[in-house]
């Protein structure tokens, strides 16, 4: 059984630290028959020459940006959405609420013809607003916090309102502060999936200087393709990587919570 | 309702002109292009009527509410500045539509009222959004329209204009517009093109091999991590290592690690099966394929597993012990406790997969770029390609609604089981 369970984690965890050791490998080494998966002689010079061949730092700076901006507009619009549906009752509010949820199924790959055409009219092509605007709202952030808001008690609402508290107090003083667990989570997962974004970036950049990392990083392998210094590429996958890793890290018990409900009822 | 309708007026009548014509208006606009109705984005429908029924609005809206003293100052900036660009607006154009040769400052003028405008609705909008959202019945207005308002604008809105694309001529290259009405021709020019269906067979192969393992695998994973125990905390965590990772990485750590020279998992299998060893992994398209399917099963069936498990932590322990005690086997237990409790949520688990695998896109880039020749091009690809490679739009949005279709089928397949017949 042991076994078993050691094999799983380390299939599952290989590919990541096959790149890892062999971003640590000198570049005779990677190249060598047969392979070896630990290196001979650890050296850092891969992450130097990946890091001076590519404006990194730049392509930090604007996943940063265009993450931060989708992040907090995905986490306050859903927390407000989120306790119109749960808390208060309006005709319509379930029909909306299939909408919202609809839109969770139709991926963002298939709308992003009218979506191109929009934002490059508006000319936001290589702006950050551009790179950020669409993902502002998340339809399973409403769902998610939707899902938490509903499981406190009715009563607490009603109590604060006879108190002479506003909806809006409610919110921000009563409910946010006790789902700061929930809300957290669904801030981990905007920030994984708004960092880890592939289509979006690579149509509406096109100028160096606004690419994100995960494109930055597309053109540096494309270019690396024929020469192939696979060491490079992999010290400058796990730089692209080393946020979302640490992210990772940092909270990763509200995201097993958070992917546990999106195959169940919260 | 009826008492607030004035109060909605200024905020909508805003939101239409900024939501309609902010979008398409192109960033180097001359007055000809204001005069001429080429901004409105609906043709035969002049830019410039709509626009003046919108200020119209705004200004009318923005009276009844100064005189029934409803937060003066937002109706009095709305209706004032609404009003001034309009007279400017109406000036410059009534000089544009003139047979008189264009004088420039007018043109100017136009563009400047037009701007005013929109920075008067823009004011207007949230002025007398706020003082609208202020009152308590009100108050969901306010909590509902910033996410309701960009689903509709980055979803629906494409949703709906990716259809009637579909049905139009559109090559970026020859327009930059959007050409004449074909009816069916796109469509039907994707059920003779061979790469369409091409693409078909690769997404469904993908979709049935990568969704079998997926949910099989996750299943015996997270039956057997089920038991607490510190390891099974370890080997929990690296579980969700694949989905934090970047798809940059994925992609790329398996290209290399599938490399014929130096590949780590190359060089593992041709030790086991030595008669594959001059196989060309993903210069194969066989295995190109399946290659991209497995990658794809490292991604999610680690994720699978964490599902399962929180499914199995909440069913009580009292079965298993029941059913032991009656002296059902391990085998059994599985087939006749486990298996038909977890039911409901392999469903879901299975329609959600299939629905992401349908999509599949990104490690088709990173890893196989759709190749070797066009073995691994998925639908979502082939969407992709057709649009923004060979810049046919009318085409692509054809193709994109086919697979829309089939993913709204799975959708709704799977919300029923998220939500059965309980309801939301």
């Amino acid at each position: 059984m042991q076994v078993i369970l050691i094999g799983i984690g380390l299939i599952v965890s290989l590919p990541i630290f096959i790149a890892l050791f062999t971003s640590f490998k000198l570049p005779t080494e990677v190249i060598t028959y047969p392979p070896r998966v630990l290196p001979t002689e650890w050296t850092v010079q891969n992450y130097f020459s990946a890091w001076q061949s590519n404006p990194f730092g730049r392509f930090m700076i604007n996943s940063f940006i265009q993450t931060s901006l989708i992040t907090l507009g995905q986490v306050v619009f859903s927390v407000l959405a989120a306790y119109a549906f749960a808390i208060l009752e309006f005709p319509g509010r379930n029909l909306i609420f299939y909408i919202i949820l609809g839109s969770l199924m139709i991926p963002f790959e298939l709308t992003v013809i009218p979506n191109f055409q929009l934002i490059s009219s508006l000319d936001w092509a290589n702006t950050y607003q551009g790179l950020a605007v669409p993902f502002l709202a998340s339809a399973f952030g409403v769902f998610m916090l939707r899902q938490f808001f509903l499981t406190v008690p009715k009563e607490l609402h009603d109590a604060a309102i006879i108190d002479g508290a506003s909806n809006w107090r409610y919110l921000w003083q009563i409910l946010v502060p006790l789902s700061k667990g929930s809300i957290g989570a669904f801030a981990i997962f905007a920030f994984l999936s708004a960092y880890n974004q592939y289509l979006w970036p690579l149509i509406i950049t096109n100028e160096i200087n606004m690419r994100t990392t995960q494109i930055g990083i597309r053109f540096f392998m494309v270019n690396l393709e024929r020469g192939a210094d696979w060491g490079a590429v992999m010290a400058a996958t796990i730089i692209v990587s080393a946020p979302t890793l640490i992210a990772f890290l940092i909270a990763q018990k509200q995201l097993v919570k958070g992917i546990a409900m999106t195959g169940l009822k919260g | 309702m009826s008492k607030h309708l004035p109060r909605l007026l200024v905020p909508v009548g805003a939101a239409i002109l900024v939501l309609f014509f902010m979008p398409w208006l192109p960033p180097n606009i001359t007055g000809q292009d204001l005069a001429a109705g080429y901004v409105s984005g609906v043709e035969g429908f002049g830019f410039f009527y709509l626009n003046l029924l919108c200020a119209v609005l705004i200004i009318g809206a923005g009276v009844f509410l100064w005189r029934n003293k409803y937060n003066k100052l937002a109706s009095f900036v709305a209706v004032v500045s609404s009003a001034v660009a309009l007279m400017v607006t109406f000036f410059g154009m009534s000089t544009l539509a003139s047979p008189v040769i264009l004088n420039i400052d007018f043109v100017n003028l136009a563009m400047y009222g037009f701007w005013g405008i929109m920075a008067a609705s823009i004011v207007g909008f949230i002025a007398g959004f706020a003082s609208f959202a202020r009152k308590a019945d009100n108050f969901k207005f306010l909590l509902l329209s910033p996410a309701v308002l960009v689903v509709a604008v980055v979803t629906a809105y494409p949703l709906v204009n990716t259809f009637i694309l579909s049905f139009r001529e559109w090559r970026l290259d020859r327009s930059p517009r959007p050409e004449g009405f074909v009816g069916l021709e796109n469509y039907l020019r994707a059920f003779d093109d061979r790469f369409f269906w091409n693409s078909v067979y690769v997404t469904i192969t993908f979709t049935v091999i990568s969704v079998v393992l997926s949910v099989v695998l996750g299943l015996a994973m997270a039956l057997i991590l089920q038991k607490p125990s510190r390891m099974n905390t370890i080997v929990k965590t690296t579980l969700i290592f694949p989905f934090a990772v970047a798809p940059a990485l994925k992609g790329f750590s398996w290209r290399f690690m599938l490399n014929p020279s130096w590949g780590v998992y190359d060089s593992m299998i041709d030790s086991v099966f030595p008669f594959m060893a001059d196989v060309v992994w993903l210069a194969n398209p066989f295995w190109a394929q399946f290659w991209l399917a497995i990658s794809e099963v490292w991604g999610w069936a680690p994720l699978i597993a964490l599902m399962f498990l929180g499914a199995l932590g909440s069913i009580s322990p009292d079965i298993f012990e029941a059913a032991k005690v009656e002296g059902a086997n391990n085998f059994e237990l599985f087939r006749f406790v486990t298996l038909p409790l977890l039911k409901p949520v392999i469903i879901i688990v299975t329609l959600l997969k299939t629905i992401f695998s349908l999509k599949m896109f990104d490690q088709v880039v990173t890893m196989t770029g759709g190749g070797p020749g066009r073995a691994t091009q998925t639908l979502n690809y082939y969407v992709y390609l057709n649009g923004f490679r060979f810049i046919d739009m009318g085409y692509a949005s054809a193709l994109a609604y086919l697979l829309i279709i089939a993913l709204t089928i799975f959708a709704i397949f799977y919300v029923r089981a998220l939500y059965g017949k309980e309801g939301i």
